[in-house]
C-alpha cells in the first residue's frame, strides 16, 4: 500500500467503493449502529472532560484553601489571571521554543535526512537504521526520560564523557531548553522519518531524473522537485508531531522538573503543578482549555492547507 | 550534498543494490558521507540504550561510576527490582499486562466496528471527520487530565483498574479507528457483495470474508495500541492515586527514585531495561509491520 496518498487520505475521496452501493442494503440508522459504541467512550472519557474542563475553567476550584469549601464561578477570572501570570507567559514561549525546536526543525528535518539518506540503500543498511531510530521511539517515554537523565546530568556520564576532553558542561543546568529539546528528538524522530520513507518511495525517479537531465543541481532538485512533491506529508506531519509536541510532559518533567528554576517550564508542566501540586484545579484546567485550543487552532491550520492543495 | 546526488540512481534496478555500487571501482566519496552521516545517526541513536545497559548491570554503589563500559557488573539490581520487599515492579508487570489487553482488546472490538462504518459510509465531510479523528488522537492527554481526575474522584474510580483503563481506551480509539478506517478503506468491496450475492448476512460477509482479510491489519493495529498503552505514563500516575496494586509498570519505574529529577540509579535502570526488552523484541519481530500501520494510519503513539 502506498503510504503517501494514505497518510493524506482524509482529505481525499474514499477509495474503492463502488457509488451505487450505499442506496441498497441496509438503512441509514443501522449503518450508524456500529458507530455508537466508539462514540459513547468517547463522548465520556473524551469530549465528556472537555466539555467538563469548560465548566471547570470558570470556577475558582481547589482542594484547598478558599476554592475547596465552596466551588464558585468566577467568570473569565482565571483567564485574567493567566494573561497578567508572568509564570503562564514565560511557559507559553518556552512551549514555542520547544515546539519549533525539537518538532518543527529536529524531528522534521532530522526524520526527513534520515529518510532521504536511507532512499535506495540496501535492505540491510535500511532495516538496521530503522530499528534502532523506532527502537528509540518505541521506548516508554518514562524510561526513555530517565536513560536522558543518566546521560545528560551533571554526574552524567556526557558530561564525565565530555569533561575528558575538557568539555564538562552540566547540560541540564545551563541548557536546559537545549537538553529536553535534544532527547524529544531522539524520541520523536522516527514518526517523521517513517512518513518520510514512505512519501520519498511514491516518487517517481524518473521525475528527478528529467529534471538532473535538464541540469538541475542537488539542491535545486530537492527544492524544487522532490519537496514540492512531497509537500502533503510534510504538512500532515509537521500537523501531527506539532500536536504531540505541544503536549509532551513526562520526559521534560523528568530531566528538569521544569527548573532550574523555571527555566525549562512549559505549559503542561505549569499547568500540572497548578493543578495536582498546589490544588487549584480551576486555574489549571483553565490553562488546559487553553492548551486545546492552541492545538485546535494548529490542526485547523494544517488542515486548512491540506484544504487548498486539494483544489 | 551526498543526500541529493544519489537520488537519482534508484531509476535502474540493478544500482539500487547498494553493494554493487560500493564495490565499483573508484571510490565513491557521496556514498561514503551517506554512509558516515547514517553512522553518526545510528551512534546517536544507540547510545542512551548503551548506556541503560551499562548502568543496569553496574554496583548500585558505583551509580556515579562514568566508566563508559561495563566494570563492576552485578545482577543484584535486577534481584532489587524484583524483590517484593522494596517496591512492587513485579506485581507492576502484571498490572500493565492486564491493562495492556484489556485496553487492546476493548478498543480492537469498537475500533473494528467503528473503522468498518466509516470506511463503508459515503458522506460529504467525511475527509473533515477522519482528519479531526486523526488530530483527538494527537490532544494532548495533560489537558485532559485534570476533567478525568475530578470525574473519577466522584465516581470512586481512582485507583481501580476500570479508573485506568477506560480512559486510555477513549485515548487509543482514535487512532484505531483511523487506521482501520483506512485498511477498511483498501479493502474490495466486491468480495462482500458477492458473498451477500451468494446469501450471507451482513454479519456473515463480514465475520466470514472482511475480517479473516482484515486480519494483518488488526494484527498491526493491536500491536500500535497495546504499545501505547504498556508506555502510558501520565494518565496512570495520576489516576492510579497511590494504590500499588493496580499501578502499572510505567509507574512503578518512577517510583524507584526518590521522585522526578534525581539521578536514576541503577535499579532505575535495571527495571528500565526489563519493560524496553520485550519492546525491542516486538519491534525486531514486526519492524515492518508497525512501519506500515504508522505509516497507512499516519499516527503517532
Amino acid at each position: 500500500m502506498s503510504a503517501t496518498d494514505v497518510v493524506a487520505r482524509p482529505t481525499g475521496t474514499p477509495a474503492g467503493r463502488p457509488a451505487r452501493s450505499h442506496q441498497r442494503g441496509p438503512g441509514i440508522a443501522q449503518k450508524l449502529l456500529p458507530l455508537v459504541p466508539a462514540v459513547v467512550l468517547l463522548l465520556l472519557f473524551f469530549a465528556g472532560p472537555v466539555i467538563w474542563s469548560l465548566y471547570t475553567a470558570f470556577t475558582n476550584e481547589a482542594l484547598s484553601g478558599v476554592g475547596a469549601g465552596a466551588t464558585r464561578f468566577i467568570g473569565l477570572g482565571n483567564f485574567r489571571r493567566m494573561f497578567s501570570d508572568p509564570a503562564f507567559l514565560s511557559s507559553v514561549v518556552r512551549t514555542v521554543v520547544f515546539v519549533i525546536g525539537s518538532a518543527v526543525i529536529g524531528q522534521n528535518c532530522l526524520g526527513l535526512l534520515i529518510a532521504m539518506l536511507l532512499r535506495g540503500r540496501s535492505r540491510a543498511v535500511q532495516s538496521a537504521v530503522s530499528l534502532v531510530v523506532v527502537g528509540a521511539w518505541v521506548m516508554p517515554e518514562i524510561v526513555a526520560a530517565f536513560c536522558w537523565y543518566a546521560y545528560l546530568n551533571r554526574t552524567g556520564s556526557l558530561n564525565s564523557w565530555l569533561g575528558h576532553i575538557g568539555f564538562h558542561q552540566d547540560w541540564l543546568y545551563t541548557a536546559p531548553m537545549f537538553g529536553v529539546i535534544l532527547a524529544n528528538v531522539w524520541r520523536g524522530t522516527a514518526f517523521s522519518m517513517m512518513v518520510y520513507s514512505a512519501a520519498l518511495s511514491d516518487i517517481s525517479p524518473d521525475v528527478e531524473e528529467a529534471a538532473s537531465i535538464d541540469g538541475a543541481s542537488g539542491w535545486k532538485r530537492l527544492w524544487l522537485v522532490t519537496l514540492p512533491m512531497i509537500r502533503r506529508s510534510i504538512m500532515t506531519n509537521l500537523m501531527l508531531i506539532t500536536l504531540q509536541t505541544l503536549a509532551v510532559f513526562t520526559t521534560i518533567y523528568v530531566l528538569t522538573g521544569g527548573g532550574p528554576g523555571t527555566k525549562s517550564q512549559t505549559t503542561p508542566i505549569y499547568m500540572y503543578e497548578q493543578a495536582f501540586k498546589f490544588y487549584n484545579l480551576g486555574y489549571g484546567t483553565a490553562m488546559a482549555l487553553i492548551l486545546l485550543i492552541v492545538g485546535a487552532l494548529f490542526s485547523l491550520v494544517y488542515l486548512r492547507f491540506l484544504n487548498v492543495d486539494e483544489k | 550534498m551526498a543526500t541529493t546526488v544519489d537520488v537519482g540512481k534508484k531509476a535502474a534496478p540493478a544500482s539500487v543494490n547498494p553493494s554493487v555500487t560500493r564495490t565499483k571501482p573508484g571510490f565513491n566519496w557521496g556514498n561514503a558521507g551517506t554512509m558516515a552521516v547514517l553512522a553518526v545517526i545510528i551512534i546517536w541513536c544507540l547510545l542512551p540504550f548503551y548506556w541503560m545497559l551499562v548502568m543496569a548491570f553496574r554496583d548500585n554503589n558505583f551509580t556515579y561510576d562514568n566508566t563508559p563500559w561495563f566494570v563492576h557488573t552485578t545482577w543484584s539490581n535486577f534481584s532489587y527490582a524484583f524483590s517484593t520487599i522494596n517496591n512492587h515492579f513485579g506485581r507492576s508487570l502484571i498490572n500493565s499486562l492486564i491493562i495492556g489487553t484489556c485496553v487492546t482488546a476493548l478498543a480492537m472490538i469498537i475500533g473494528v466496528f467503528a473503522g468498518y462504518a466509516l470506511a463503508r459510509l459515503a458522506f460529504r465531510g467525511k475527509g473533515l471527520v477522519l482528519a479531526a479523528i486523526l488530530a483527538a488522537s494527537m490532544f494532548p492527554g495533560v489537558a485532559l487530565l485534570t476533567p478525568i481526575f475530578q470525574l473519577f474522584t466522584s465516581f470512586g474510580w481512582l485507583g481501580t483498574y476500570q479508573g485506568l483503563i477506560l480512559p486510555q481506551i477513549s485515548f487509543s480509539l482514535p487512532l484505531a479507528v483511523y487506521t482501520l478506517t483506512s485498511f477498511f478503506a483498501d479493502m474490495p468491496w466486491e468480495l462482500e457483495q458477492a458473498a451477500r450475492v451468494d446469501g450471507a448476512t451482513p454479519g456473515q460477509a463480514f465475520r466470514l470474508v472482511i475480517l479473516p482479510l482484515a486480519a494483518p491489519a488488526l494484527f498491526t493495529t493491536s500491536i500500535l495500541v497495546f504499545l501505547a498503552s504498556w508506555n502510558e505514563y501520565l494518565l496512570s500516575s495520576v489516576l492510579y492515586n497511590g494504590n500499588d496494586n493496580v499501578a502499572p509498570s510505567t509507574v512503578a519505574i518512577a517510583k524507584f527514585t526518590a521522585g522526578p529529577h534525581v539521578v536514576a540509579n541503577t535499579q532505575t535502570m535495571a527495571a528500565g531495561l526489563v519493560v524496553t526488552v520485550p519492546l525491542v523484541l516486538v519491534v525486531l519481530l514486526f519492524q515492518r509491520r508497525i512501519v506500515s500501520g504508522l505509516t497507512a494510519g499516519g499516527v503517532k503513539g
